[in-house]
């Protein structure tokens, strides 16, 4: 059966006011008047995303071998270290005795509406810290990635305790 | 029936210079939420060397050696808030000292009371109320200060390992739960402490 709109009669009523007419096809106006309350509640939402240091590959850390590899070993696959812990030992102050690698992510969802707001933040990271013995050869390495657990979301309601990891553990 | 129109008006507007000054925030932050109570008890004191201790935790956040330790420190923290903000004009907040609107919604939103367990719901209740100056958050010329009826909630919980540099041995261990509703002068109003 063919659209009484589509197929309207010369001389019929003109279009209702939520509709127009353009090129002799008519788009009811309607839907767009019904955006509009969303389109104007959606203008305050905002989804950012900050992520801080150096890209730690699970790769590069699997190749770091304790006993084995060395600090210059460390710093071609890791890159330079974010942090360097130095022993306090009197006799030797600033022996590097850790490195510590850290990548950090902040996921943020504002959302506003008029008079009322809300803003959630999560952040998580990923860290690798590699232990040095006096010969500067790895003793111990732990890394955990969990850089990508944040998420974006409402603030309110209970979160399902994140999950441990699988991508974490220690030699 | 004018005058009625004109009334109506006259509500109208200043409910609306009022509620342009007003807002609701409720915000929530986390961060690095890793630790538990169970990744505490799976050390071993005296038993455990570093080894296990980055095998069972994870790399520790922050690291310190001591000229006979090493300490390892685990820490993620929870923040919940909610916000209830009124723009004033300052005429109606006099002198340097709080304007004379605090004493009776302090009344009502600052009672002596313990604080409650750390919650992860929200809205958290409001514990306090503040008048910040405008100012302060803002540089401007303006004459509004900021009345806020403030509810938060923290956490942040703390796992610390010590490691003897000797013996390679863990000799200490601790859990810090310290949860509190921040006030001006302590942020955490208890803490659950367990020590090994």
């Amino acid at each position: 059966m063919p659209h009484p709109d589509r197929h309207a009669a010369p001389g019929s009523s003109p279009p209702s006011d939520t509709q127009r007419s353009v090129g002799g096809r008519r788009r009811p106006l309607l839907p767009i008047l019904a955006c509009l309350p969303l389109a104007l509640a959606l203008q305050g939402c905002v989804l950012a995303q900050t992520t801080q240091g150096t890209a730690i590959g699970d790769e590069a850390v699997a190749r770091i071998v304790p006993g084995t590899t060395t600090r210059e070993g460390v710093s071609r696959l890791l890159g330079a270290p974010d942090k360097i812990i130095y022993s306090n030992l009197e006799h030797d102050p600033l022996f590097e005795r850790a490195y510590q690698y850290e990548r950090k992510r902040r996921k943020t969802t504002f959302f506003t509406i008029i008079l009322f707001s809300t803003a959630r933040t999560d952040s998580n990271k990923d860290l690798v810290v590699v232990f040095f013995d006096d010969a500067g050869v790895v003793q111990d390495v732990a890394w955990r990635l969990d850089m990508d657990l944040p998420r974006y979301g409402a603030p309110w309601g209970e979160d399902e305790p994140a999950p441990a990891s699988d991508e974490s553990g220690g030699e | 029936m004018r005058a009625a129109a004109s009334s109506r008006a006259l509500v109208a507007s200043a409910s609306a210079l009022l509620l342009a000054g007003c807002g609701l925030h409720v915000g929530r932050i986390d961060d690095n939420a890793h630790v538990t109570p169970d990744l505490y008890r799976r050390i071993a004191l005296r038993d455990d060397g570093r080894s296990e201790v980055l095998a069972k935790l994870g790399p520790p956040d922050r690291i310190r050696f001591t000229p006979e330790d090493e300490v390892f420190e685990y820490e993620s923290e929870h923040h919940r808030s909610t916000d209830f903000r009124i723009l004033l004009p300052t005429f109606l907040v006099p002198g340097p000292g709080p304007g004379f609107l605090l004493g009776p919604l302090r009344f009502f939103f600052d009672p002596f009371e313990e604080p409650e367990e750390f919650r992860e719901e929200l809205p958290v209740r409001f514990i306090r109320v503040v008048i910040e100056s405008l100012v302060n958050m803002a540089p401007s010329s303006g004459t509004e200060d900021l009345l806020t009826l403030r509810g938060r909630q923290l956490r942040s919980d703390l796992i610390r390992v010590v490691v003897d540099r000797e013996s390679r041995r863990v000799t200490e261990k601790s859990l810090r739960l310290a949860t509190g509703e921040y006030r001006e002068d302590t942020i955490f109003d208890r803490a659950l402490l367990q020590t090994d």
